[in-house]
């Protein structure tokens, strides 16, 4: 057939960059159906050989733990800095600042605002997800530790020791595995579940 | 049992496929094993179709060419980020597949010669190609295949290779429909999402898709000419 030998020209342009088709071949291998029928034996070894590397990386997440943590170093990095950042979220300037520091729970806040927040950090709903889980687990949980440092002196040295224990408990919640109240719980996957629903990367959607 | 093993394969498709790629990224960062089995579910075969039936790669240089994206995939994973969508990953691994594939042709180009590899390899048993197309596409991939050399030998990354150029400068001189034709079908887009970037119809495409490469390569030696002429 003429033209298939003449193909390996445009392949190799392509390849090289020499000619550009926008992303069509691209977004035709996604949803092409013809798969190569892989032996189980080269699966296998391939998934070792891939597990072998996994465990050889060392795994860096440079991904906030907190909202507030992640609301803060964007606020730096804007021009009007947090005020900006509320506007385009689409919260009031209180709402923003008790967010910045982890004050206030991610379920006071619409929807909206969240695919706003979403659609302007351009990020996955499953990072945002992960950052909304510890907030929310660090706002539930905070009062308990609250009282335990009440009982410390108020005193312009207890202050600092309280200042530091304060960082130290909270990154704490933030990192640990504990479980909230069941109906707080229930209450967060709701609202997570609307915002992957709404923001188009619900994994039962293309079910 | 193979049908077994076929179905359960299947059905762990069928599962990345649903629970999407943003998920499978996650459980790469987190340095989850599974991530690996759910990775090569999504891309091994679909990679592997890629690089022997479209790049036209032998099997066993296909295997290894997917491995290695895999590979790199794993080992890079911390340095992607999504910017619009899930389809993000898709793109960011198809770079690499593109990253990776362009290196293999460059070491066919210094050791083999691509000509000897592909046509050894895919089209001397069946396809009868026109004496004027095999002397084009040869002239262009030794010229292409000498720039490499040249590159390796200066030992810097080759950016400019003047017959991939005059190759893009023909395309250029060709009506908008004709290119996209002769671009998509070297990569095996079929012919029914062509149609609806040209605005020409599926059969038209087919019929035309031989008479315009014979265009190209008449074209093509026009300008070989004209330039031989100056």
């Amino acid at each position: 057939m003429s033209g298939e030998f003449f193909d390996l020209v445009l392949r190799i342009a392509y390849l090289e960059g020499a000619v550009d088709i926008h992303g069509a071949y691209e977004r035709e291998v996604q949803t092409r159906v013809a798969v190569e029928p892989v032996p189980e034996a080269s699966r296998a070894l391939l998934i070792r050989r891939l597990e072998n590397a996994q465990s050889l990386a060392a795994p860096v997440r440079d991904l906030p733990l907190t909202l507030g943590a992640f609301l803060r170093r964007a606020s730096r990095t804007l021009p009007r800095g947090g005020a900006d950042l509320a506007r385009r979220i689409g919260v009031s300037r209180n709402l923003f600042r008790l967010l910045e520091h982890d004050r206030i729970s991610p379920l006071k806040i619409p929807v909206e605002s969240w695919l706003r927040f979403l659609s302007f950090f351009r990020l996955p709903a499953a990072e945002l997800e992960v950052m909304l889980r510890r907030t929310h687990r660090l706002v539930v949980l905070q009062p308990s530790y609250r009282s335990t440092l009440a009982r410390y002196s108020a005193g312009p040295r207890g202050r600092r020791k309280n200042q530091i224990l304060d960082r130290a408990a909270g990154e704490l919640y933030a990192r640990a595995e504990l479980s909230v109240p069941p109906d707080e719980q229930a209450r967060l996957d709701a609202l997570l579940t609307s915002i992957r629903r709404q923001s188009g990367c619900d994994p039962g959607k293309n079910a | 049992m193979a049908w077994a093993v076929t179905d359960k394969r299947l059905g762990e498709k069928r599962d990345v496929e649903q629970k999407g790629l943003c998920q499978l990224v996650e459980e790469l960062k987190a340095g989850e094993r599974r991530g690996c089995t759910h990775l090569v579910d999504a891309f091994q075969g679909r990679l592997m179709w890629e690089a022997e039936h479209v790049f036209r790669l032998v099997h066993e240089d296909a295997e290894e060419l997917v491995s290695d994206v895999l590979l790199l995939v794993v080992q890079k994973i911390h340095c992607f980020r999504f910017r619009r969508d899930e389809k993000d990953f898709h793109f960011w691994v198809m770079a690499i597949f593109r990253n990776k594939l362009k290196d293999l042709v460059r070491h066919k180009a210094l050791t083999k010669g691509l000509l000897e590899y592909f046509d050894e390899q895919r089209f001397s048993d069946s396809e009868e190609t026109p004496g004027a197309e095999r002397e084009v596409v040869a002239a262009i991939v030794k010229e292409y295949e000498d720039s490499i050399r040249r590159n390796d030998g200066g030992g810097h990354e080759s950016g400019n290779h003047a017959a991939l150029e005059r190759v893009a400068d023909v395309l250029e001189s060709m009506e908008p429909w004709e290119r996209v034709l002769l671009r998509c079908r070297a990569l095996d887009i079929p012919y029914r999402e062509i149609a609806g970037y040209t605005l020409k119809s599926e059969g038209q495409l087919k019929v035309y898709h031989a008479r315009v490469t014979k265009k190209f390569i008449r074209l093509y030696s026009d300008h070989l000419q004209a330039k031989a002429g100056s």
